[in-house]
């Protein structure tokens, strides 16, 4: 008993220490695992969150088919752009005032309409370093209706900026060649220019 | 001993810990590298591939040089119109954004432009011109300028094994330490675009320019002040009875010589909800105004909004307005009128009003298609008749309205007097544009009616009235 009892809690302690060390290490693993695949696991909610949604709607939608008023216009960008480019506008400016989020959901239509620019707003959108929101994927945050709507306006033609195809945030622009260009108005933090 | 017995337990546990510490740095790190190299590997790829078209692009521009033959021609152009817009499309792919490469973006824009409307043509009947020739000639010298610069860039990438990524945070950072070949490069390719001689684009590209620069000049008419465009604001807005009561602030937009307007905002008891308005420097013309609000539940048609509509255009000195296009979503009702003059409607000038179908407001506007189009007019008389123009449209078409209309023109954005056939195809609808003078089809838009987005239409109503 008296020989044993040492060779015992040596024992004990080793399984501790191993089993301390396992979890330790199955822990950092189940960080590091769930850090990297964050960004999924929350869409997988969303998706699910937003079928759910769907459905609720699609229940409603049936009961109110018969108010539907009659519509007339010139086809334009596809739900899926507007949706896109409502993240776009989201993740920019959800702070700003509404105006400056029609102001810009322009600026990416004119750069669309623009020869300096790429074609598709999914292309201007995406384009490497053109967004902030899209470098750090807050891009990826689910935009509000208001969002939604500023994107709606300016693609019937509400241009708060009066055409232009750059803006910057003073307080954070790093390119020194963004204040070289003719500014044309100031519309909450963002200066939009030519 | 007692110092003995914990680390007896503690030191097992850290040096477990530490392993696992290093091994899951160490497979951060890989995983971290990886995503590197991927992005990296982006950007080879549109970088090298910008080399590829531009190197093609130039072969196609010396083979429309030495071809004489006309129907060889036009596949050739057809190639330096794809190669054009590949290449242009490259370059968005880059991180240039932040640095200024816009004039070579442009030109490439214009090169595509050009060849589309040489290569769309019928050069048996319209062969190229001497100053098309010119034209072509001029793109085939400026196109080996930026190649051999291009070329330059290429081989140091590949031989001192420059990144984009490297590239991408200089450029971010202004940071003038790293290698900057790929960025001067790039500085010069678009100095020398700068310094090339104005090419001869044609009056696809330069009528596009035009009217990019007249906007850019704005109005003409008296020049009004920062109070007469606030007196303008609150009378647009009908606000006058409550003048006292609003806070009105009015900023001059922009600096030097290319502002057009006043910026105003008048907030009138609710802060949340401002309204918003640019009013023109030269004649103090509205351009647009806007007023965000929630919108309650839906109490009027989408009938009587236009009338609302219509009736609010009348009041504002829009008096030969109809509406052309009507649209909905988030509780509004959005419609397009157009100028009529003798039952011609006159599509250039157009107007947008919004109104909330809740109270019937109007609370949304804008006329700068308006502004810029709007003149004294004589319509011409059309040569070819409707029973005439019917013999062009598709068979496909079924006719179900006609009325006559002036658009802008395909090639030079002159107006021209059309015949306009309203029918449909696959419960599709289809405006058919057909010239009246030279009997050709100008345009076709495909309409959006209610059936087509009925599902999607009616999601987005529904999405609103959860939020409200």
């Amino acid at each position: 008993m008296e020989a044993s009892r040492p060779v015992n809690s040596r024992l004990l302690k080793w399984t501790i220490a191993v089993v301390i060390g396992v979890v330790s290490l199955l822990g950092v693993h189940y960080i590091s695992t769930t850090s990297v695949s964050a960004q999924p696991g929350l869409s997988q909610y969303d998706a699910a969150l937003d079928t759910e949604m769907a459905a609720k709607r699609k229940a409603r939608t049936k009961a109110k088919k018969k108010k539907k008023k009659k519509t007339f216009h010139i086809s334009r960008l596809s739900q899926n752009d507007i949706k896109l480019m409502a993240n776009a506008v989201y993740g920019e400016a959800r702070g700003e005032p509404y105006i400056g989020q029609v102001a810009i959901a322009s600026v990416i239509i004119n750069r669309s309409k623009s020869p300096n620019f790429p074609e598709s707003p999914a292309a201007v959108i995406f384009e490497p370093r053109a967004f902030t929101a899209v470098a750090d994927g807050q891009i990826y945050l689910t935009p509000n209706p208001k969002a939604k709507k500023a994107v709606r306006d300016a693609m019937r033609g509400w241009d708060p900026t009066g055409g232009c195809t750059y803006y910057f945030n003073p307080a954070t622009a790093t390119s020194k060649w963004i204040w070289g260009r003719p500014q044309v108005k100031r519309i909450g933090k963002h200066i939009f220019c030519r | 001993m007692v110092y003995g017995a914990i680390s007896r337990v503690v030191m097992p546990i850290a040096v477990v810990g530490l392993i696992g510490a290093g091994m899951w740095g160490y497979q951060e790190h890989n995983e971290k590298n990886s995503i590197l190299i991927k992005a990296e590997n982006q950007y080879q790829r549109a970088f090298h591939d910008l080399n590829y078209h531009i190197d093609r692009l130039h072969d196609e521009l010396g083979k429309t040089m030495v071809i004489n033959t006309r129907n060889q021609i036009t596949p050739s152009i057809a190639n330096v119109w794809r190669l054009a817009y590949t290449a242009q499309s490259d370059v968005g792919q880059l991180p240039l954004t932040l640095m200024p490469f816009n004039n070579t973006e442009e030109f490439l824009s214009n090169v595509a432009d050009f060849s589309h409307s040489v290569a769309i043509r019928d050069l048996s009947k319209h062969p190229l011109t001497a100053k098309e020739q010119k034209t072509l000639h001029d793109l085939y010298k400026h196109s080996k300028e930026i190649k051999k610069e291009l070329d330059h860039v290429q081989t140091k990438v590949i031989d001192k094994q420059l990144r984009w990524m490297d590239v991408e945070s200089a450029i971010a950072s202004d940071d003038k330490k790293t290698d900057n070949t790929i960025i001067d490069g790039f500085r010069t390719i678009e100095k020398r675009v700068q310094e090339f001689p104005e090419v001869d684009w044609g009056v696809t590209v330069q009528s596009v320019d035009h009217k990019r620069k007249q906007r850019i000049q704005g109005l003409k008419g008296p020049r009004i002040t920062k109070e007469q465009a606030k007196d303008i604001a609150v009378r647009f807005a009908g606000l006058q009875d409550q003048k006292n009561k609003l806070k009105i602030d009015v900023d001059s937009d922009g600096k030097g010589t290319d502002y057009t307007a006043y910026s105003v905002r008048i907030v009138d008891g609710n802060v949340d909800n401002p309204l918003s308005m640019d009013i023109t420097k030269n004649g103090g013309r509205v351009v647009w105004f806007l007023k965000e609000k929630e919108i309650q539940e839906e109490r009027i048609t989408i009938e009587q909004a236009e009338a609302n509509a219509n009736r609010w255009l009348k009041d504002h000195g829009y008096d030969t307005m109809v509406a052309a296009e009507s649209d909905s979503y988030d509780g509004l009702g959005v419609f397009t009128f157009v100028n009529q003059q003798n039952g011609v409607r006159i599509y250039p000038d157009s107007v947008t009003v919004k109104v909330a179908l809740d109270t019937g407001e109007v609370n949304g506007f804008h006329a700068v298609e308006y502004l810029y189009n709007n003149k004294v007019r004589q319509i011409p008389q059309a040569k070819i008749t409707e029973q005439k123009a019917r013999t062009v449209l598709s068979p496909n078409l079924k006719v179900t309205e006609h009325r006559m209309a002036m658009i802008e023109g395909k090639m030079d954005g002159k107006e021209v007097l059309c015949h306009e056939f309203t029918g449909t195809f696959d419960n599709q609808t289809y405006m058919v544009y057909v010239n009246a003078q030279t009997g050709q089809e100008e345009e076709v838009v495909r309409m959006e009616t209610e059936q087509d987005d009925e599902v999607e239409g009616m999601d987005e109503t529904q999405e609103q009235n959860e939020t409200t």
